[in-house]
């Protein structure tokens, strides 16, 4: 019996190394002929300096030793993220230039009109999924849950005061869709970034403020604030008390995300080649402690997946967005 | 050109920038539209006092056909546009038109040559300008394209 | 004691003054270079600090920061093109210095007050962050919209000649800042379908185009002066002497403080405090009508209120983990980099860490003292250079600068066209300076109404504005800068009267 379970065990440990092994022989196959020639383009959206900048300068750096040429990184900042899409989408697809697809850009295409579309993109991979949360200050004695919170909403409308990161952001859209499924009256405060909004807070100005997981990891104290829920599909393990708006029957999911894309029109296999790559330099131990420092939550999702997550987004935001106009 | 013709003229046309803008913020939604219509409404209410004292001054002048105004205006307002200032205005807007065309590197080494050329009264001394565009060029496009990866403009050339 | 005295011996590692070293003289060149700003020095140089110990690092980017923001005032005073946005009130006496052959002067005094207003807010730093860092949090909307009024008086003092002419360029500045999302929807105004427009007209673009190109026209269309005016006296003292600095320390002492409080102020920055120290050297001045004439007063009160927004800025980032610009808030990064949390931690946990760098702050600013002295006078000598061959250069730096901000080609139309408009209105007789206030203010001025109005929804503004103690200080302050200049005149005519009567 017991030595029943132990060869049982070998066999499953076998096909799982042979598994991975042809997954690995796999993905070396799908290696596109004559790619990569030259140096890789990576436009960064956003300035230099910044979460999306820096996190994806430090992904690149260990992709380039498994693609095996340099990918150079362009920041491309400017209206909110549309200046470096724009110009993205209107690269040549060659593989040669990929970029950053953010959440950002999502909200931009329900917001409003833009130079780009969701259709003239073509999706790689999702390197980051930071969920967004709500916080309050851990000496405000009115909120002791999210119910609490939300109850308040509603029986003050407009006077439940909670700081964004600025109007259009996806803390904005979280409050707006928050509002829509609980039917509250959060009213949202836009400040220029999470940094005004967290001194706002502080400094007792608002109420409360939507930020995301790493947000909170990296820039608050103890003490300093109370998380009264987090928009995940399952508590976050740092914030075990903190509970799901989905627990609370609130069907709401809601992170920044921060993915790969590619002009439309780039190869199959490039995009296929590039996505193996990149999930391969986010397994690098090193990667995962950097962007463990820097309060960056790593997840991998591949192509059609990152290409689906988009859509769903697109949806959701475009039907707060109306309720805005 | 007197003083007051100038302001009679500034203000007109910053009166016509206001209703330029005014027009153009038709489609702005009620929120956004507030601050940008308040503003414009100042900036239209303040031309319209520079252009009403600037009429009744040049009436005054008009009267007292004496000397020219010498007012409150300390503006020492050009004597129409030397050559030399147009044509530079012009190279400097014909140079960045090119740079998408013939790239950062080109079209800086022929707006410093060109320019340089233009701007130097004698013509004289040709090689130490030609040296100095050609080394700006080369210091710019290093310093900034390589060292501070600048994704500078390529053109035709490189 | 023997705490502090390891934390002074750990700041003098070789490794963190070499990198404090190489940081200032980054940063002075990096500011030098009209568009190029100390957020953009800070960013290309922080993914090397990465294999830096945490407080060499820090060393590196705050000698960039320090640096550049001293740099921006090399550029104001001898092309008249600020360096970087926080030198834009250094141009208003700085280049008429340069004009008059003072540039040497002028840059002495530059560095000088740099230096003093750097070391005061870095003293500060280390000895009052917290409650600085807890008044700073006090500041809410109303305080921020009355902040940005009285920044706008400013135009009041500075346009005294022609008030109305100065108004109107105000107004035009805060037209051309309100280009781009409103603060409330999002919706993005008069952007001409630009997508580089929707987040606001670029305010390095802005500032290159409204100082240099009318600048450069000038000078190319001035045949008598072009020669005159650039090749005054270059050579002059290298350090300044004690009376210089007893008789300006007024000045020093109170740019230096309005410095550190708007750079705590997350928001405001570094030439929102070079205007306000200049305007208020100026109101305190027995000669204020001299300013703007080019005197040494005016580069000191401007350049020492930027240089203490440095150690203003740090303190809240480091206390609060609110990054003041964007300059903190890349080194705030660079610090998560290594693991280290701002905050009150940050002070007791990491100590061995961020006490050397305050150590370390002060030796960056005493390094940059001494390029600047040193190095300086060399750069004056752009002053000599016939105009024909500065005027084409002084034009290619700044499109490159004003594209290096984004790469984009945009920005540098951007430029162009705040160049037209500057060029145009110091034709009709308006000065330049209320323009760029006015794009400075302008985003602060409506995205706090904005939020003033969304907190304070049902409730009387008023009552609300007039319950908060701080901001009926700022009231009482913008009603006596309004009166102040009537004030004044009376004075100074007083004045006149009784020497006249002698």
């Amino acid at each position: 019996m017991r030595r029943g379970r132990i060869i049982t065990l070998c066999v499953v440990i076998a096909i799982m190394i042979m598994l991975s092994m042809s997954v690995l022989g796999h993905a070396a196959l799908q290696k596109p002929a004559n790619y990569p020639k030259k140096p890789i383009h990576f436009i960064v959206t956003f300035s230099a300096g910044g979460g999306t900048d820096v996190g994806f300068r430090i992904l690149c750096q260990y992709a380039e030793k498994i693609i095996g040429v340099p990918i150079v990184v362009v920041n491309k900042p400017g209206g909110g993220g549309e200046v470096g899409m724009v110009e993205l989408v209107r690269s040549k697809p060659d593989g040669y230039t990929i970029g950053n697809f953010n959440s950002a850009h999502t909200t931009i295409l329900a917001l409003r009109e833009a130079k780009y579309s969701l259709d003239d993109v073509e999706p790689i991979c999702l390197a980051v999924s930071d969920p967004r949360l709500f916080i309050v200050r851990a000496d405000d004695d009115r909120f002791k849950t999210i119910e609490d919170f939300l109850e308040y909403g509603r029986k003050h409308p407009g006077k439940l005061t909670v700081g964004t990161s600025g109007a259009g952001t996806t803390g904005h859209f979280q409050i707006l869709a928050v509002n829509k499924f609980a039917n509250t009256s959060l009213q949202p405060v836009h400040y220029g970034g999470a940094g005004e909004s967290k001194a706002a807070f502080l400094g007792k100005h608002i109420d409360a403020i939507t930020q995301t997981v790493g947000e909170i990891l990296t820039t608050f104290e103890k003490g300093q604030a109370r998380v009264l829920a987090v928009l995940a599909d399952e508590r976050i393990p740092e914030f075990p008390d903190a509970p799901t708006l989905k627990e609370k029957g609130i069907d709401l999911v809601m992170a920044s995300n921060r993915g790969i894309a590619a002009p439309k029109g780039t190869p199959k296999e490039i995009i296929n080649y590039l996505a193996e790559a990149f999930k391969e330099a986010m397994q690098d131990p090193k990667y995962i402690a950097e962007m463990q420092k820097l309060g960056l939550p790593i997840k991998y999702l591949g192509p059609e997946e990152f290409r689906k997550l988009n859509q769903k987004e697109y949806e959701v935001y475009s039907a707060i967005a109306k309720e805005l106009k | 050109m007197g003083s007051s013709n100038i302001d009679i003229m500034s203000s007109l046309s910053l009166l016509a920038f206001a209703g330029l803008l005014y027009i153009l913020s038709g489609d702005f939604p009620h929120a956004a539209a507030g601050y940008p219509h308040a503003l414009l409404g100042l900036l239209a209410g303040l031309a319209i006092i520079q252009l009403a004292t600037a009429i009744v001054r040049r009436k005054r002048q008009a009267l007292s056909s004496k000397a020219p105004a010498s007012g409150d205006n300390r503006a020492a307002a050009p004597k129409g546009l030397p050559a030399r200032v147009l044509l530079t205005g012009v190279s400097i807007i014909g140079y960045v038109a090119l740079i998408p065309v013939l790239g950062y590197a080109v079209s800086t080494l022929v707006f410093l040559l060109g320019l340089m050329w233009l701007l130097n009264p004698k013509h004289s001394v040709l090689w130490v300008y030609a040296g100095v565009a050609v080394a700006s060029t080369v210091v710019l496009y290093i310093s900034f394209g390589r060292f501070l990866s600048v994704w500078l403009p390529k053109g035709i050339l490189f | 004691m023997a705490g502090a005295l390891t934390w002074i011996l750990a700041a003098m590692s070789w490794q963190n003054l070499l990198a404090g070293f190489l940081g200032v003289v980054l940063g002075v060149i990096f500011g030098a270079l009209p568009g190029f700003t100390a957020a953009m020095g800070v960013a290309v140089l922080m993914p090397f600090t990465f294999g830096l110990s945490p407080t060499t690092g820090l060393m590196l980017l705050a000698g960039i920061f320090c640096g550049a923001i001293y740099g921006g005032s090399i550029s104001a005073i001898l092309i008249g093109t600020p360096g970087t946005p926080s030198a834009a009130a250094t141009v208003i006496d700085g280049f008429e210095m340069a004009r008059k052959g003072q540039a040497a002067d002028a840059l002495r005094e530059a560095i000088v007050a740099s230096y003093i207003g750097g070391t005061f807010s870095a003293i500060c730093l280390a000895f009052i962050a917290p409650p600085l860092a807890r008044f700073a949090l006090k500041f809410g909307p109303p305080e921020y919209l009355l902040l940005a009024i009285f920044g706008l008086t400013i135009i009041a003092s500075i346009a005294a000649k022609s008030l109305l002419k100065g108004i109107i360029a105000g107004v035009l500045g805060l037209i051309l800042g309100a280009v781009g999302m409103d603060p409330l929807l999002a919706y993005p105004r008069w952007t001409f379908g630009i997508p580089s427009l929707v987040s606001g007209v670029g305010l390095v673009p802005a500032l290159i185009g409204l100082f240099s190109i009318p600048q450069v026209l000038s000078m190319v269309g001035d045949p008598e002066t072009r020669i005159k005016e650039y090749s005054g006296k270059v050579s002059g003292r290298r350090w300044p002497t004690f009376k210089e600095l007893k008789e300006f320390s007024p000045i020093y002492l109170r740019s230096s403080l309005i410095g550190l409080f708007i750079g705590a102020l997350p928001g405001a920055g570094g030439s929102i405090a070079a205007f306000l120290g200049y305007n208020e050297a100026k109101r305190f001045s027995k000669h204020p009508e001299k300013f703007g004439t080019g005197i040494r007063e005016g580069v000191a009160a401007a350049e020492a209120a930027n240089n203490a927004v440095t150690g203003g800025a740090l303190i809240t980032m480091l206390t609060l983990g609110v990054p003041g610009d964007s300059v903190t808030a890349i080194m705030m990064g660079a610090l998560l980099v290594h693991g280290l949390r701002p905050g009150n931690e940050l002070f007791t946990a990491s100590a061995h860490v961020i006490y050397p760098f305050l150590v370390g702050l002060i030796i960056v600013n005493l390094m940059m003292l001494l390029v600047g002295i040193y190095a300086a006078p060399y750069a004056a000598r752009v002053t000599k250079t016939p105009v024909s061959m500065l005027a084409p250069i002084i034009v290619a730096l700044c499109v490159m600068g004003a594209y290096a901000v984004n790469n984009d080609i945009m920005d540098v139309w951007v430029m162009l066209f705040f160049g037209v408009v500057g060029y145009l209105l110091k034709c009709g007789g308006y000065i330049t300076i209320p323009i760029v206030l006015g794009v400075i203010l302008g985003p602060i001025l409506e995205s706090n109404l904005t939020r003033l109005l969304t907190i304070t929804q049902g409730q009387n503004i008023l009552m609300y504005v007039l319950s908060r103690p701080i901001s009926v200080v700022l009231l009482l302050m913008i009603i006596a800068s309004l009166a102040w200049p009537v004030i004044q005149l009376r004075s100074v005519t007083a004045r006149r009267i009784a020497e006249v009567a002698d």
